[in-house]
């Protein structure tokens, strides 16, 4: 009896003595730990898909497209619009309102999942990726490589955006580490650092990015929603020419865009409606270089919200410039011009109230998906800037005329719905006598051709840099350039005091 | 010389022995009133040699000898050791144990006597409630514990209960207490309530916010003991988990003795108390026809004829039954005592189509392999059934296409709404009558058209063993589990007059929280003025839990009634993980001086899964002091009149750690992020290290006096309880992709006063009068929120407000006595007098959380029979009455406002200009969401905020105890019948169905609304209590 005691007081002893320190690790199954995270190809994958989810949802993208259009010459307010429109007063527009707010939030979330993602992939080990699909037949070249060069794309093309709107902008390249606001304060980089990150992050985007995504190991019927859909080396040089043009380096831009245009990869399709009309199954054609692809079913990713900035209850919400439809030829009676027939409607009993129609729709915009895709990059684009930077390097020049009479031609529709559109006439160097004159020219023609594609604002900007003019400043009905910029988010100052606010404000 | 003595000594003894027969003794043992005693333990010392008393209180011992001694025990009697001696016959008169101060309780990890408690507890003995039937626990504690506020959320049978212990301590944590039964701290949350703040689930049952109680399960009478501890020093051995007070259940056992049986059983039925006052048909058609005039209908009269003439309200209540049968059989012997019972409860509810049942086993077992070593178990497993209604809010709440449930319209809320000239069911189709004027469903069909059953299968059970290695040194091992299974099932199938195609819901819900626990005791006495006691252990504990819901739409017809029903798989659905884990070590030592000073300290270090890294483990000390001033020398003369005078303070810190269990972690989900077809996921948070439990410091200083031998009791409690690392939602800059954070920053107060009074008013062997009074003063304050801004509750309409300075409090519009004369709108007070509605105007009215609370219970006893009359209120506290506001023509929901039933108060309705009254136009045309200058509509106003006070007759019961004379021809040892009601009469001034009433428990800040929610019934019930 006495042993038996000796041996339970020591049993009783071990257990007051065992620690069960591994009992406190306990693992969520329900959420993916930060942590064990980022340890596979397929881990990294689904990080890159939530990257462009956040990228290109409504929030972000279509926001993007809209407050550029919306900060121009080219919309107006909404036309029986429910919705307040803050934006359309640029004057009333203070650090309180909601879509500055909503675009820099959108942005930053979007980018601590880039930044996250761009911080923990490189430690995978790269064969693991080329194996991701075994048995798929195709072998995966440097899918690593091109998984980061996709990330840095997503984050180049957030920041230049941001940049565009705001000016400086807080440069942030990695994931919080601590949840402490006080942790979290920073002030904003100067522009021209932000567009230098955003210049190193296209170079490793261009150098690993392939031309196309079909060597993903999927269908071949899905290669082209993947390499429509993902960041390519097309919209990465893309991207560059565009801020070379922005910064005037015409060379560097031309020669860029001679690169994606001597690809093999696009070509300007015929019917310049088959690059919108998702309506009539028309999607993902060969001009274009970036495209969001939605899709309908539960957690897609789809567009919804992105076209109610143009649509409500069914009917066009937005109103065009009277200046925008009659920069077109043609009129409603007769048409001429096939891009403004299929980008904005005469409204019949009030002639000067034109609605905004380029992405009309047959699906109601409270669709809880809607199939529409969003073409930020097309091939068309670099048309327009070759020919704008060869003018501004010399007149006359034959190619940009070639180039923009390319553009002209497709002006032309005879198999369009309501009937045959004869197209306008060819530019000649016979009427166009002096380079400024051209400029001009190529400006009105990437108007029209770009209408309402978000470029507008974008292109105000350059344009009055280039001319030392204020023609934003017009379009925006403003006195003065205070308030070209958006405000920094009132909520932003007050959590971040290192913060300061634009002009105006 | 010695040594001799001693030899002759031993020699007379052996004498003796020799000469004295052994021989058999017989007696009868009774009680001071002369009774037999049925079951007295009659046991040789340090023998196994005993027995029992008969039913007539007689027993026979054989082979006894003189110099033995028999050790007499009766439950509630005073222990008696008697010398044999030369006596054949002893009779033995056995006294009650009336000395409260000597009484057991039991406290964390072991008990004390009464009177050595210097530490804020409050006792419910199962004598004290055992004469009234409640169906739960919480109904046993209600009113009777100072300091301790339970509110029924809603009357649903089963349904949720909120218990404050000592106020309302946290914004986004859990408030309930931790409960533990026979030393297992149990999950008292039924887990549909368990949606963590912050997630991203919603894991709310298809009730809506109408939760049931995790402690219906239980059987009540298999409880013997319940205490509350309210302070730090006896609450602190709890660390982590103390901090919303502790309740520790202790179930019955078995005594050594004979075999009992006992039943308990009672029936009887509930019904509605109040109703609210609605329009008849007739009345109904002319404002429905004024409305329609003011709407431009062409006709002026619109309804011509009312055939019909529903009352919905009768519709859907109803007179319903109730059942409790328990069978306990207990008993055992020196070595072996075992408890074993069977019970059943089942109530229907006063609204049709719901109810509540359960069936329970209990085994509880006690062995003594030797005299130091001991092993034991309590076993207890139940299923229940609820039986439930989907009870979300309005009338027209529609189902919810995107969200995680598919809630739907209140039926009760349907039933004050429904147009009274539509009948239950159309004559011309046999099918439920559906309304074309509004789109309020037949009341009728969605309670019995919508099955929502709950289903819970649990067992709650540990084993002890129990090892005295040293005299005063005992070893305690306790390896414990409360295992739960419940299954809700939600079906609607394609309903003629209900619409919308079938639905049909799971939700599945597992949990194993096992338990480990070691612990040393020691108590010794040096000399005979030091006591002693230590005690130290370890203690670990995890819950492995998983819950699902998922949902199925398009379901046609209703044959299919399970997952097989449709392919149309509703997303998103939710499986949420709610595991954690503890690692805890504890300690406390007490000390006392010849039973005058007293000291104690404790110390919990609970390390928790739920923690961030940087605080894994907190660190929960607490200490008290005692000084028993009437055991003072110069306490003298005055100890007849004050047998009992206790000074006692105590101070400590505590923890609250129901918090999100992996808030802490930086973590990523797939949140609705593909593209391309392909998974997506996007992270959700950052790490904070930081992340820990909320603190409680608290300060108790409290008095103890007994009158005239525990006569008259007073017991006054000082409090003040300071809850800090309160988790809030913390603002970062969006620049990190994140809006906010959880951090542990805010700071509440409750501080108050607490009395409770007892006393033996009059004591005669015929009549005898005894009652109780408690009252509790808590007064409660936030002290700091992020960056001093208010704290708001975010749902819809609702108005609680957290500010710096304030106690928890409702801030709202406030109303024009009268509507506008011009238009007959309700319209705003313009309190900043800028000409329209805005922040300006909204203003704090008042708090949810009352002033004071209590009961007072009285007991009287004449001959046999017994009668209790138990009161138990709230004073001071607000309601809003969403409900009333159904029927009050808000203008909250407008486009189906029109045609809905309205209060009788709208005979009074604004019906022309010029007519001055509160209640506005019915006016269909109106939009009244549109904010238009002062319009009162859609926005929270005071329209229905209400004084929530309330005086209850929580219990009357009669009974009579059946005389022992008859018992003994029937072969009981006592029986009891009784007649009882509960809430038979409410004192308030509040008009709704019920004041007591807190819907939305889901969020901490929304107390104080009453939304359409399911109200207590009145209960009438016969039973008896009979022990064999």
């Amino acid at each position: 009896m006495k042993r038996i005691h000796i041996s339970l007081l020591l049993l009783a002893l071990a257990g007051l003595l065992v620690t069960c320190r591994d009992l406190l690790d306990v693992a969520p199954n329900d959420r993916i730990d930060l942590d064990s995270f980022y340890t596979s190809p397929s881990d990294a994958e689904a990080a890159l898909i939530g990257a462009y989810n956040y990228t290109f949802r409504s929030d972000l993208l279509s926001n993007i497209i809209f407050y550029s259009n919306r900060s121009s010459d080219d919309l107006t307010a909404p036309l029986e619009g429910r919705q307040s429109d803050p934006l359309m007063f640029r004057p009333a527009l203070n650090s309180g309102s909601g879509e500055p707010a909503g675009l820099w939030r959108a942005s930053y979330e979007a980018l601590a999942t880039i930044n996250l993602l761009l911080e923990r992939a490189p430690a995978i080990n790269e064969n693991l990726f080329n194996n991701a699909n075994p048995g798929s037949g195709t072998i995966q070249v440097n899918r690593k490589a091109a998984l980061l060069g996709e990330a840095h794309f997503l984050r180049a093309f957030i920041y230049y955006h941001l940049v565009q709107f705001f000016g400086d902008v807080p440069l942030i390249i990695e994931f919080p580490k601590s949840s402490r606001p006080e942790d979290n304060r920073v002030p904003r980089t100067p522009q021209a650092q932000v567009m230098q990150q955003v210049m190193n992050d296209l170079d490793f985007a261009t150098e690993n990015l392939p031309w196309n995504h079909n060597n993903l190991g999927v269908l071949d019927a899905d290669q082209l929603i993947q390499s429509k859909g993902r960041a390519t080396k097309g919209a990465a040089l893309l991207l560059r020419a565009r801020i070379h043009q922005q910064n005037r380096e015409w060379q560097k831009a031309i020669d860029l865009c001679r690169e994606i245009m001597n690809s093999g990869q696009f070509r300007l399709v015929e019917r310049w409606v088959t690059i919108f009309d998702a309506g009539n199954g028309s999607q993902n054609t060969s001009e274009s270089i970036l495209e969001t692809q939605t899709r309908t079913g539960p957690g897609e990713f789809n567009n919804t919200g992105g076209y109610a900035w143009f649509h409500q209850d069914g009917r066009p919400r937005r109103g065009a410039t009277l200046e925008a439809y009659n920069l077109f030829e043609g009129t409603a009676a007769e048409p001429r011009d096939v891009r403004k027939v299929f980008s904005m409607s005469q409204r019949t009993d009030n002639p000067d109230q034109i609605y905004a129609v380029k992405y009309a729709n047959s699906f109601p915009w409270w669709a809880p998906e809607d199939p529409f895709n969003f073409v930020p990059m097309r091939l068309t684009e670099c048309y327009l800037i070759i020919a704008e930077a060869l003018n501004e390097l010399g007149f006359p020049n034959d190619e940009a005329m070639a180039y923009i009479n390319l553009i002209r031609e497709r002006s032309k529709d005879l198999n369009f719905t309501t009937g045959p559109i004869p197209g306008v006439e060819p530019f000649s160097f016979a009427d166009i006598r002096s380079q400024a004159e051209f400029r001009q020219k190529i400006r009105e023609e990437r108007r029209r051709e770009l209408m309402f594609e978000g470029h507008r604002f974008f292109d105000l900007m350059r344009y009055d840099a280039m001319d030392n003019g204020d023609r934003t400043m017009k379009a925006l009905g403003l006195t003065s350039p205070d308030k070209l910029m958006f405000p920094i988010p009132e909520s932003e100052l007050v959590n971040n005091p290192l913060l300061t606010q634009n002009p105006g404000y | 010389m010695r040594a001799i003595l001693l030899a002759c000594l031993l020699l007379c003894v052996c004498c003796s022995i020799l000469s004295a027969q052994e021989r058999t003794i017989r007696g009868k043992v009774t009680d001071a009133n002369r009774e037999a005693l049925i079951g007295v333990n009659i046991q040789v010392k340090n023998t196994t040699k005993g027995t029992v008393t008969e039913i007539d209180g007689s027993y026979e011992l054989e082979g006894v000898a003189p110099t033995d001694v028999l050790v007499v025990t009766y439950i509630g009697m005073l222990r008696q050791e008697l010398r044999v001696g030369n006596r054949s016959t002893i009779d033995i008169t056995m006294s009650e144990d009336a000395n409260q101060l000597d009484e057991v309780i039991v406290v964390g990890y072991g008990t004390t006597r009464r009177r050595d408690v210097m530490s804020s507890i409050a006792s419910v003995s199962a004598e004290e409630v055992s004469r009234m039937p409640v169906a739960s626990i919480d109904q046993a504690i209600q009113g009777r514990a100072a300091g301790v506020q339970v509110i029924k959320n809603t009357g649903a049978p089963g349904g949720g209960v909120s218990i404050r212990v000592r106020g309302t301590g946290s914004i986004n944590g859990n408030q309930e207490p931790l409960y533990v039964i026979d030393g297992v701290p149990i999950n008292n949350t039924f887990s549909g309530s368990t949606t963590p703040a912050g997630a991203n689930f919603n894991y709310g049952g298809q009730a809506g916010n109408e939760v049931i109680n995790g402690l219906a399960g239980i059987n009540f009478d298999d409880i013997e003991s319940i205490e509350i501890l309210k302070d730090a020093a006896s609450a602190s051995i709890y660390g982590a988990r103390a901090a919303n007070g502790v309740v520790l259940i202790t179930t019955k056992r078995g005594q050594v003795g004979r075999s009992q049986i006992s039943i308990n059983s009672y029936f009887g039925f509930q019904n509605l108390a109040r109703r609210y006052d609605l329009l008849n048909a007739q009345q109904f058609a002319a404002v429905v026809n004024e409305a329609q005039v003011r709407a431009g209908a062409l006709d002026p009269v619109f309804i011509r004829d009312t055939p019909f003439d529903t009352d919905w309200q009768n519709e859907i209540f109803r007179t319903a039954p109730m059942v409790n049968t328990s069978l306990s059989f207990s008993g055992g012997s020196d070595k072996t005592q075992y408890l074993v019972s069977l019970s059943y409860f089942n109530q229907q509810g006063i609204v049709i189509n719901s109810g509540f049942d359960r069936v329970g086993f209990r085994t509880n077992l006690d062995h003594k392999i030797s005299d130091r070593f001991k092993v034991g178990t309590n076993l207890f497993l139940s299923y229940s059934n609820s039986q439930r209604l989907r009870n979300t809010g309005g009338p027209n709440v529609q189902d919810d296409f995107n969200g995680n449930a598919v809630f739907g319209p209140s039926v009760i809320a349907s039933a004050l709404t429904a147009s009274p000239l539509i009948p239950v069911f159309d004559p011309n189709t046999g099918f439920y009558a559906a309304d074309t004027l509004n789109s309020i469903k037949n009341p009728v069909a969605l309670a019995r058209e919508l099955d929502l059953n709950s289903y819970s299968l649990r067992a709650l059970g540990n084993f002890f063993a129990e090892l005295e290695l040293i005299k005063g040194l005992r070893f305690r091992t306790n390896l414990g589990a409360d295992i739960r299974d419940e299954n809700e099932e939600f079906f609607f199938g394609e309903t003629p007059g209900v619409g919308g195609s079938g639905r049909l819901q799971r939700r599945s819900f597992r949990e194993l929280i096992w338990l480990s626990e070691n612990y040393l005791t020691y108590n010794t006495k040096l000399g005979e003025s030091h006591s002693i006691e230590l005690l130290g252990g370890a203690s670990f504990q995890k819950s492995v839990n998983d819950g699902y819901t998922i949902g199925l739409g398009s379901i046609i017809g209703t044959q299919v009634t399970n997952l097989s029903a449709s392919n149309d798989i509703l997303a998103p659905y939710s499986d949420p993980d709610n595991t954690w884990a503890m690692v805890s070590y504890f300690t406390r030592a007490r000390y006392d001086f010849q039973n005058k000073y007293y000291f104690s300290g404790t110390m919990r270090v609970d390390g928790s899964s739920r923690f961030g890294p940087n605080r894994q483990y907190g660190f929960f000390p607490s200490g008290s002091l005692g000084w028993r001033v009437s055991e003072e020398a110069f306490f003298g003369n005055l100890k007849s009149a004050i047998n009992e005078l206790k000074v006692r303070g105590s101070y400590g810190l505590t923890g609250n750690d129901q918090i999100p269990p992996f808030g802490w972690r930086a973590s990523a989900v797939q949140l609705n992020t593909n593209y391309i077809g392909q998974i997506g996921t996007v992270p959700i948070s950052i790490q904070n290290e930081d992340y820990s439990w909320e603190s409680t410091v608290q300060l108790d200083v409290g008095v103890d006096i007994g009158l005239f031998e525990d006569r008259f009791g007073l017991v006054v409690d000082y409090y003040k309880k300071t809850s800090r690392d309160l988790l809030l939602f913390v603002p970062l800059p969006q620049t990190t992709g994140f809006g906010s954070a959880l951090s542990n920053i805010g700071s509440i107060e409750n501080r108050g006063w607490e009395f409770g009074l007892t006393g033996r008013l009059i004591d005669t062997r015929n009549f005898s009068w005894s009652g109780n009074f408690n009252i509790t003063f808590n007064q409660n304050e936030v002290l700091e929120l992020v960056g001093g801004q208010d704290v708001t509750s975010g749902s819809f309409g609702y108005a609680n407000v957290a500010r710096v300075g304030l106690p928890i409090s409702f801030q709202l519009f406030r109303l024009e006595e009268t509507v506008d004369p011009v238009t007959g709108n309700r319209r705003v007070r313009d309190l900043n007098g800028n000409g329209i509605r805005d922040a300006g105007d909204i203003e704090i009215v008042g708090s949810p959380l009352p002033k004071h609370f209590g009961g007072f219970s009285n007991n009287f006893r004449y001959k046999n029979f017994d009668a209790n009359l138990f009161f138990q209120w709230s004073y001071g506290n607000l309601i809003i009455n969403n409900t009333r506001s159904f029927i009050q023509n808000d203008g909250k929901s407008t486009i189906n406002r029109i045609g809905t039933n309205l209060s009788t108060e709208a005979l009074n309705r604004w019906q022309r200009e010029g007519d001055v009254t509160n209640f506005p136009a019915i006016d269909y045309t109106n939009n009244q969401n549109v904010v238009n200058g002062l319009s009162a509509a859609g926005v929270p106003t005071d329209q229905n905020l209400e004084d929530g006070s309330y005086l209850r007759l929580k219990n009357l019961t009669i009974g009579y105890t059946l005389p022992k004379t008859l018992l003994t021809k029937w072969g009981m040892s006592s029986a009891r019948i009784y007649f009882t009601a509960n809430n038979l009469l409410t004192f308030t001034r509040y008009s709704g169905y019920d004041p007591e009433v807190n819907h939305n428990t889901l969020t901490n800040l929304a107390v104080g609304y009453d939304d359409g929610t399911y109200p207590q019934a009145r209960v009438f019930l016969f039973g008896f209590n009979v022990n064999l």
